[in-house]
């Protein structure tokens, strides 16, 4: 692969947040790639370190506490964590465009909606106040809300609706990339829908790459083209949608498979992962996930487990298949 | 927007009635006759009975507050016991010197205030955060009085730049007057504008601006500054009341002939009639202020001004 | 499956004291009793310098007002004249100097210290007293009885404390008995508020609708239930109110109606001092700092009990 073709490449990232003299190890030699035109699902359960890989992408760990350790963030090529503040600013927004969790607080209360749409056109197009409002006006009604409420004021519109219209100040400026941090979470389960078949369109329509961000296996199987999992911080398994669904390798990913409730069978137990999330701060030596994992070794609580490349799409970060490429997940 | 105006102005009203009414019955039980005092060495039995009748002071109390109120809205504020004259006459050439001083002590201390506050919470942790921090503690705990003699000391005593007494000198007697009765004032100003602005910037919706590649100016002045103003602008209303006080202390520190030392004598010389005319005057002004906070609100937030006018559409 | 994360962490809690035979439930339970929680909102209140400063300052003034009858005798020291050593400059036999009548001024402060204290901290029990009531019912009963005691309360702030004490003072004269009522009712409406809010923050908790239908009658709620919970607030207003109260105090002496001479109170200290500032500027020094220091202490204290109690800031 070309790297000049790939949208984002994030290579070996590491970073750390240090809290009262505690250091959070946020993410952990993060490799991600993403080719132009395509959708990458990072999948893991929160406080796996997602949110904060998103925000290197442009830079914007918050520095009194987070610290970028180590590793490079390619967006089209360039380095973006050794960008100037211009470089920085003039990319945010303009190439690479990022929707937050919760549309609740995402939006300026005092502003209207269309002034805060019409701020990125201003800003990386410079075109007039007029026509950046004009082209706030296409995007609202781009996103599936008329156009005249554009005047209004985020309180005045629903959860939902406030999410379409982040979802609009994303793409003003005609992203490469959209970074997407679990953009359904927040919202009521129809509404997720409704926001999930924008999004697919979108997808359809442009060209544009997508980094979704989720803990839903669910939404991943409608809009991904590759997915990773990640856990405390690593990036555990990493493939194509068929390789991750229908070969799954690591121990974790199959604790999150199997912990989703089968609807055909519906008098079956849950099978939960046993135990919780290790502590950022103190995380278990060796690999991360042995104290919870059923196929865990010697090895596990002392090393680091070898990432092994299955194919050329898929790799597994786990001892079980130090030595081979079999499935060593029993059936 | 307008009806919202209405309807706070006639909602001031009633509180301004009870108010007086308050003051007024407070007033009225002051020891001694008033007759008395007016009269002094001339009284009489018979001269305080006739005087009596003629003030309506035999009525009951709610009887003599509505003959107050009913002048009062003529901008009659009765006749001063010591001077027989008009209270409305001292009160209004005082109340100018008053007004002089107030309004250069908010106008130094929002425009000094402000500006500080807002750049010491760009950068938290420099030297002059952390400074303004100090001074800001420094500045509330401060008496003011006698923060004016030192001020005295300092710059007529010793060093003879300004002068120490009087609105004789033109704009150089304002300076020690304002800075002093400002001071605790300017000092919570910036506390506030400070701790909100670093409030406001840890939003949400800053990190979504800045995403966007809006500037770190931008970010300060056309977004957190407008959410982080709300605090600082109840405490610059709310504060007035703190000013009026400070007011009595300032004119006697800097003898200046304003309300504040009319209301002092008047009531050293129980003059009842004046210290009711200072007082009214001085409610009236909280009251407006508060008024006007409450309108600079709305003109603000949005969803303030939703609840009052503009038809709110919820999806 | 153990977790164990948490195993070898640094500053983990000791492990518990090995298992021994039990012979009562309560001895059992033992055990497991985390320390109580004011040891460690105590643990915490002094991880804040600044606080911890402002409490032994204001320790330091308590002891001294406390004690001021066995530093400085009254009639010997405090009171008496002695024009042959009036306005000394500060110097070995005088900490402070003298004033203007030949007594040692640091005695005075002294003793002006146990009268600030006294009257300020016994106006704010009062209005602490009257805003419990008021706020409490305010708050846990809202609806029509909130809305009369807000509106009562609103009337209330558009006097400022300075002004309303000055009307009660006009009117009843300036006793010290007159200033504690005054101070306290001036206070009384933000005190009010304050309850209120805090009661009204609470409320609405699940704790106190489990009491309810266990058929918990409603002042028992509000006392074993409600009160408790809002002691975190109220504690911080106290602190910066009976700072302000002394401020209030010290602000009326130095008008003139506030503690008369020769009691000697800060205030009026400054007052009898001004006229013989220009060439003995050492008289208007101590009192002013005393009333700074106490006052800046108490502020400090409650910030810092603010910062303590607010499970926020952890920032």
């Amino acid at each position: 692969m070309d790297a000049q073709q790939n949208m984002l490449e994030i290579k070996d990232l590491t970073v750390e947040y240090v809290v009262d003299d505690e250091v959070v190890h946020a993410a952990t030699e993060v490799n991600i790639t993403i080719p132009a035109g395509k959708t990458f699902g990072l999948v893991g359960e929160t406080g796996a370190g997602k949110t904060t890989t998103a925000l290197s992408i442009l830079n914007l760990v918050p520095t009194p506490a987070g610290r970028i350790v180590s590793g490079e963030v390619l967006v089209k090529g360039q380095d973006v964590l050794e960008a100037s503040p211009k470089q920085l600013r003039a990319m945010r927004g303009n190439q690479v465009a990022m929707v937050f969790q919760d549309p609740m607080t995402s939006l300026n209360p005092i502003k209207t909606v269309g002034e805060q749409i019409a701020e990125g056109v201003r800003i990386h197009r410079g075109v007039s106040d007029k026509e950046a409002l004009g082209q706030a006006k296409k995007l609202l009604e781009m996103v599936g809300i008329p156009g005249g409420r554009m005047s209004e004021y985020p309180h005045q519109f629903s959860g939902g609706m406030k999410q379409r219209v982040v979802i609009a100040m994303a793409l003003a400026c005609d992203p490469d990339l959209l970074i997407a941090d679990e953009p359904t979470t927040a919202l009521d389960v129809t509404i997720q829908a409704q926001v999930l078949k924008l999004i697919r369109e979108l997808k359809e329509s442009s060209r544009m790459a997508m980094l979704m961000i989720t803990h839903d296996l669910g939404i991943v199987a409608q809009v991904c083209d590759s997915v990773g999992i990640m856990y405390a911080g690593r990036i555990v398994e990493c493939g194509t949608l068929a390789d991750i669904f229908d070969d799954l390798r690591h121990p974790y990913t199959r604790g999150l498979f199997d912990s989703l409730p089968d609807i055909e069978n519906r008098r079956a137990e849950l099978k939960p992962i046993p135990g919780l999330i290790p502590d950022p701060v103190d995380l278990p030596p060796g690999c991360a996930f042995h104290p919870r994992c059923s196929y865990a070794r010697p090895e596990c609580s002392r090393d680091l487990p070898p990432t092994r490349w299955l194919s050329d799409t898929h790799h597994v970060s786990c001892h079980l298949y130090k030595d081979t490429a079999e499935n060593m997940l029993s059936a | 927007m307008v009806r919202y105006i209405i309807r706070r102005l006639l909602a001031l009203i009633p509180v301004i009635l009870v108010l007086t009414f308050i003051v007024f019955a407070i007033l009225s039980m002051t020891p001694g006759d008033a007759t008395t005092i007016i009269l002094g060495s001339e009284y009489t039995e018979e001269l305080g009975a006739k005087l009596r009748v003629q003030l309506g002071l035999d009525r009951p109390l709610v009887v003599q507050y509505f003959h107050y109120v009913t002048h009062l809205l003529q901008g009659d504020f009765g006749i001063s016991y010591v001077t027989r004259a008009p209270v409305l006459d001292q009160l209004s050439v005082r109340l100018a010197n008053t007004a002089w001083i107030v309004a250069s002590a908010m106008l130094l201390c929002v425009s000094l205030g402000i500006p500080i506050g807002i750049l010491s919470a760009t950068k938290p942790n420099s030297f002059f955060s952390q400074g303004t921090m100090v001074f800001g503690l420094m500045g509330v705990s401060m008496p003011i009085f006698w923060l004016g003699l030192l001020l005295i000391l300092l710059f007529s005593v010793n060093l003879g730049w300004l002068p120490s007494s009087g609105l004789d000198n033109g704009p150089k007697s304002l300076l020690l007057p304002a800075i002093t009765l400002g001071f605790n004032y300017m000092a919570n100003i910036m506390r506030t504008t400070r701790s909100s602005m670093m409030e406001a910037v840890r939003q949400d919706f800053i990190r979504t601006a800045r995403a966007k590649g809006v500037s770190e100016f931008g970010v300060i002045y056309n977004h957190a500054l407008g959410n982080a103003l709300m605090p600082t602008i109840t405490i610059i209303g709310l504060d007035v009341g703190t000013l009026l006080g400070g007011v009595v202390l300032t004119e006697t520190v800097f003898s200046i002939p304003g309300t504040g030392r009319l209301l002092v004598e008047a009531i050293n010389q129980r003059d009842t009639p004046c210290v009711l005319g200072c007082l009214v005057v001085m409610a009236l002004c909280v009251a407006v202020s508060n008024l006007i906070v409450d309108l600079i609100y709305a003109y603000i937030d949005p969803r303030i001004r939703a609840q009052y006018g503009a038809k709110a559409r919820s999806a | 499956m153990e977790a164990t994360s948490t195993a070898g962490r640094a500053g983990a809690p000791p492990a518990a004291p090995p298992p021994r035979a039990f012979t009562t439930k309560k001895e059992f339970y033992a055990q497991f009793k985390k320390k109580s929680i004011a040891h460690e909102l105590w643990l915490r209140f002094l991880k804040n310098r600044t606080a911890v400063a402002g409490l032994i300052i204001f320790s330091v003034i308590a002891i001294v007002a406390i004690t001021a009858p066995w530093i400085a005798d009254y009639d010997a020291v405090v009171t008496k004249i002695d024009i042959a050593a009036r306005l000394q400059p500060p110097s070995a036999s005088h900490w402070f100097g003298t004033d203007e009548l030949g007594r040692d001024i640091l005695a005075r402060i002294v003793h002006g210290a146990q009268v600030s204290l006294l009257i300020g901290i016994t106006a704010i029990f009062v209005s602490l007293a009257v805003g419990l009531v008021l706020g409490g019912a305010a708050g846990y009963y809202g609806g029509k009885t909130d809305s009369i005691i807000m509106r009562a309360m609103d009337v209330f702030l558009c006097l400022p404390d300075v002004l309303l004490a000055l009307a009660i003072i006009a009117a009843f004269g300036n006793t010290k008995l007159n200033l504690i009522i005054a101070i306290g009712l001036s206070f009384s409406p933000k005190f009010s508020r304050v309850v209120r809010a805090a009661v009204m923050s609470v409320r609405d908790n699940e704790y106190v609708e489990a009491a309810r239908s266990i058929g918990a009658r409603d002042h028992r709620i509000i006392a074993r239930h409600v009160l408790p919970n809002c002691i975190g607030p109220i504690i911080v207003q106290v602190t910066l109110y009976v700072a302000n109260a002394i401020l209030t105090i010290a602000a009326l002496s130095f008008i003139g109606l506030g503690i008369q001479p020769p009691t000697p109170e800060w205030g009026n200290m400054l007052a009898s001092g001004r006229t013989f500032m220009r060439d003995f500027p050492h008289i208007v020094v101590a009192p002013g700092l005393a009333i700074f220091f106490t006052i800046l202490a108490l502020n400090l204290l409650g910030d810092g009990l603010r910062d303590t109690l607010d499970p926020r800031l952890k920032h």
